[in-house]
């Protein structure tokens, strides 16, 4: 096996790490507090072409491979960025963007993408609901068709972007029989008559990312706004497990960095006893777990990545395993992140409390850890664990 | 990035894990005085893999699978081959060093360390040494031992003979793990040895550096070996042990627990890939990494151990069961080598002084 990036994987990482430690991290306090979306900082993220990064450049992408993507976010979570700012984009490149690319017609991916690639449009995913989330068979949104097109009726919860997207991927049942094959995914822009945001949902952390419901109340949608087939819903929605499992999880590894960076500077600075903390072999411990942590992380992220970069079937266990492992293992070293800075780390000011409110997502959003167990123990059949 | 293995590293690991499944186990039964049949294992072993085992991870962890304490032993042997390096045929002569490539001879490895000691002087045209050392492992059945040892401050490495006059015959040790691991102590009393026998003394100490690395590596190997091995057998059982008309299995507590297994295997596996691959390319951070991967991998198979054994029950709780030994193993894995205190002190310190 061989581990590394290439060299202009590494420069963008650079590039991006620059970038965000001296434009994007200085704000990152005030927006975490507000609860407030940076959109200046998103605008700048567009120009600098990492929102369509993914993206084949006829559609005004950059054309890059998902590990450059993970490259990015890992930059991203490095230099000091919320996690929020990394879901917002996670939610629009990944999980809106890449969708309508892979499924959406060439008049299709013309309509949207470009404007999505240089995040002039905000987009979202929208698939869970206030009483179904993971078991996605449960989704109760309809869609029924009607003269040229299709109404949407129902709600939609835990939308991120969903209060500032001008696009969204919409899964809604066009057979309320079929179970999950009766899943069919529409293209729903802002503005469309009854389609509206509820309200914004107030979180633990990923604050600066606009976390909120979507309400379709006879909103209507064109045929030429349903991506892919009907009944190919819940498919893409699984599709969209590949990017969370590599891309939306490498912010959490560069945060991992910050974190250890954060915690070796303060450890060096921090006197008590008559000596730096940095000395007492406690602290150190709770240093290298970090480190550790961070280690053992980056094979399973890094592989989903590769795999999906090969074009190869995703293996389900390997995805969910980075998830779980990720989600979980990340609970403890955040957590001690902030012991090692005592009171202040208990404060804003410091940001290794923000990190360990941001982490807390990864074991819940896009599948909780106890999902993830379900999917990894379906696939161990007792022979080839 | 690629993160595939390679054709060459999978017939690798799908030869050591078909060699492997019966010997593997007939190691760890051997009774701990049966230095011959332990020889016989383990040159067999030698013979049919010692050459996949010098690159990659994968051949390596696929005998960890099979048995830890055989490849712990393999892996001596191997560390003593690449520390004789170029030096063996002056040093053995040419048909110990064919021998040795053949994996017709069994080496071990020697480093003194806390209040143990090797000290090496100069005597006429060749050396003396004398040295004290506990838990060598391979010291029981070695042709050949590699002494880490002290020349007036420099650091030299002897090749050593357990025939040699002044060294005391080495006696097993009992460990609470690691059944069929030849482990003994080393006690060396004013030992005459040719200067060919003796490499160095060196300008500094990044031979035994470099050891100590390469031996971690491996005990991380081993964890993760033992992690895939119990997780395989708790699997199994929970399928096919019934409680109530239904499979264990069926329980959410069991099918949660090993999935929670499982993650931290492949986690492992991983590690230990991206840190052999990091000792092979020398990359700058590959001390931090390995010594990343001993920490998570040991500690890493003691928790899959525990679960193991909760999972499988009373059958796993029988003396022999795969869940009891890798518990017993995974401990032994944490102490030795570097241990995984003073592993977490030497990676903060790294991180600490960029």
């Amino acid at each position: 096996m061989e581990f590394s990036f290439t060299p202009e994987q590494k420069e963008l990482r650079d590039q991006v790490l620059r970038f965000a430690r001296k434009e994007i991290a200085p704000r990152v306090r005030e927006h975490d507090l507000r609860g407030e979306f940076d959109l200046p900082s998103w605008r700048r993220l567009g120009e600098m072409g990492i929102l369509g990064l993914h993206l084949p450049p006829e559609y005004g992408g950059g054309g890059g491979s998902v590990l450059s993507c993970v490259a990015v976010g890992e930059a991203l979570g490095e230099a000091g960025v919320d996690g929020g700012l990394a879901l917002s984009y996670g939610a629009h490149s990944f999980l809106c963007a890449d969708t309508i690319l892979a499924h959406g017609t060439e008049a299709q991916r013309r309509r949207w993408l470009p404007r999505l690639a240089t995040g002039e449009w905000i987009g979202c995913m929208a698939l869970t609901e206030p009483g179904a989330g993971s078991d996605a068979a449960s989704l109760t949104t309809r869609a029924v068709k009607s003269d040229g097109g299709y109404v949407l009726d129902g709600r939609k919860m835990f939308i991120t972007n969903g209060g500032i997207a001008d696009v969204a991927v919409v899964y809604a049942r066009t057979d309320p029989e079929a179970g999950h094959a009766g899943l069919s995914a529409f293209v729903v822009e802002k503005g469309a008559p009854g389609f509206s945001a509820g309200r914004a949902l107030h979180k633990l952390g990923m604050r600066s990312s606009v976390t909120s419901e979507l309400v379709l109340d006879g909103c209507f949608v064109p045929e030429g706004q349903r991506l892919g087939e009907e009944g190919a819903g819940f498919m893409m929605a699984m599709q969209t497990v590949e990017w969370d499992r590599s891309t939306l999880l490498a912010p959490f590894l560069g945060q991992l960095q910050f974190l250890i960076d954060r915690c070796c500077a303060y450890a060096r600075e921090r006197r008590q006893f008559g000596r730096p903390i940095a000395s007492f072999q406690a602290v150190k411990h709770k240093i290298a777990d970090l480190a550790i942590l961070l280690e053992a992380a980056r094979g399973l992220v890094y592989r989903v990545a590769w795999l999906k970069d090969q074009g190869r079937p995703l293996n389900p266990l390997e995805a969910a395993c980075a998830k779980l492992f990720v989600g979980e293992a990340s609970l403890g070293p955040t957590n001690d992140a902030i012991l090692l800075h005592g009171g202040y780390g208990y404060c804003h000011e410091y940001d290794v409390e923000r990190v360990f409110r941001d982490a807390r997502l990864a074991a819940i959003g896009g599948g909780t850890s106890d999902i993830q167990k379900l999917v990894i123990s379906r696939l161990l059949d007792g022979e080839e664990a | 990035m690629d993160l595939g293995l390679g054709p060459a590293a999978k017939e690798a690991e799908r030869r050591a894990a078909a060699l492997l499944d019966g010997e593997g186990r007939a190691f760890t039964s051997l009774p701990l005085r049966d230095t011959a049949g332990q020889r016989t294992l383990l040159l067999s072993a030698q013979r049919a893999l010692l050459g996949d085992l010098s690159t990659g991870a994968a051949a390596r962890l696929a005998v960890a699978r099979a048995s830890a304490p055989l490849f712990l032993a393999l892996e001596a042997t191997r560390h003593f081959r690449d520390l004789a390096g170029a030096a063996a045929g002056a040093a053995l002569g040419a048909g110990e060093l064919a021998a040795l490539l053949a994996g017709d001879r069994i080496g071990a490895v020697a480093l003194a360390d806390g209040a143990e000691a090797a000290r090496l002087v100069e005597d006429g045209d060749g050396w003396r040494l004398t040295a004290r050392k506990s838990f060598v492992t391979n010291g029981p059945v070695a042709d050949w031992v590699a002494v880490f040892a002290d020349a007036g401050g420099r650091e030299a490495v002897c090749l050593l003979s357990p025939r040699d006059a002044g060294v005391r015959p080495p006696e097993p040790m009992d460990l609470m793990g690691l059944d069929g691991l030849p482990v003994s102590g080393l006690a060396v009393e004013d030992a005459p040895l040719p200067a060919a026998r003796v490499l160095g003394p060196f300008g500094d100490r990044s031979a035994a550096a470099r050891y100590r690395r390469e031996a971690d590596l491996s005990l991380a190997l081993a964890g993760a070996g033992l992690m895939r091995a119990v997780l395989r057998a708790a699997s199994r059982h929970a399928h096919v042990h019934e409680r109530d008309g239904r499979p264990v299995f069926s329980r959410q507590e069991v099918a949660f627990r090993l999935a929670e297994m499982a993650a931290q295997t492949e986690a492992a596996e991983l590690l230990c890939h991206r840190a052999a691959w990091t000792v092979e390319i020398g990359d700058g951070a590959a001390d931090t990494v390995v010594r990343c991967a001993k920490v998570f991998c040991t500690e890493s198979a003691e928790r899959v151990a525990s679960a193991g054994l909760q999972v499988m029950g009373g059958e796993g709780y029988r003396r022999g069961s795969p869940a009891e030994r890798a518990y017993r193993d995974a401990k032994g894995l944490c102490l030795a080598g570097t241990t995984v205190e003073v592993a977490r002190m030497q990676i903060a310190d790294a991180l600490l002084s960029r």
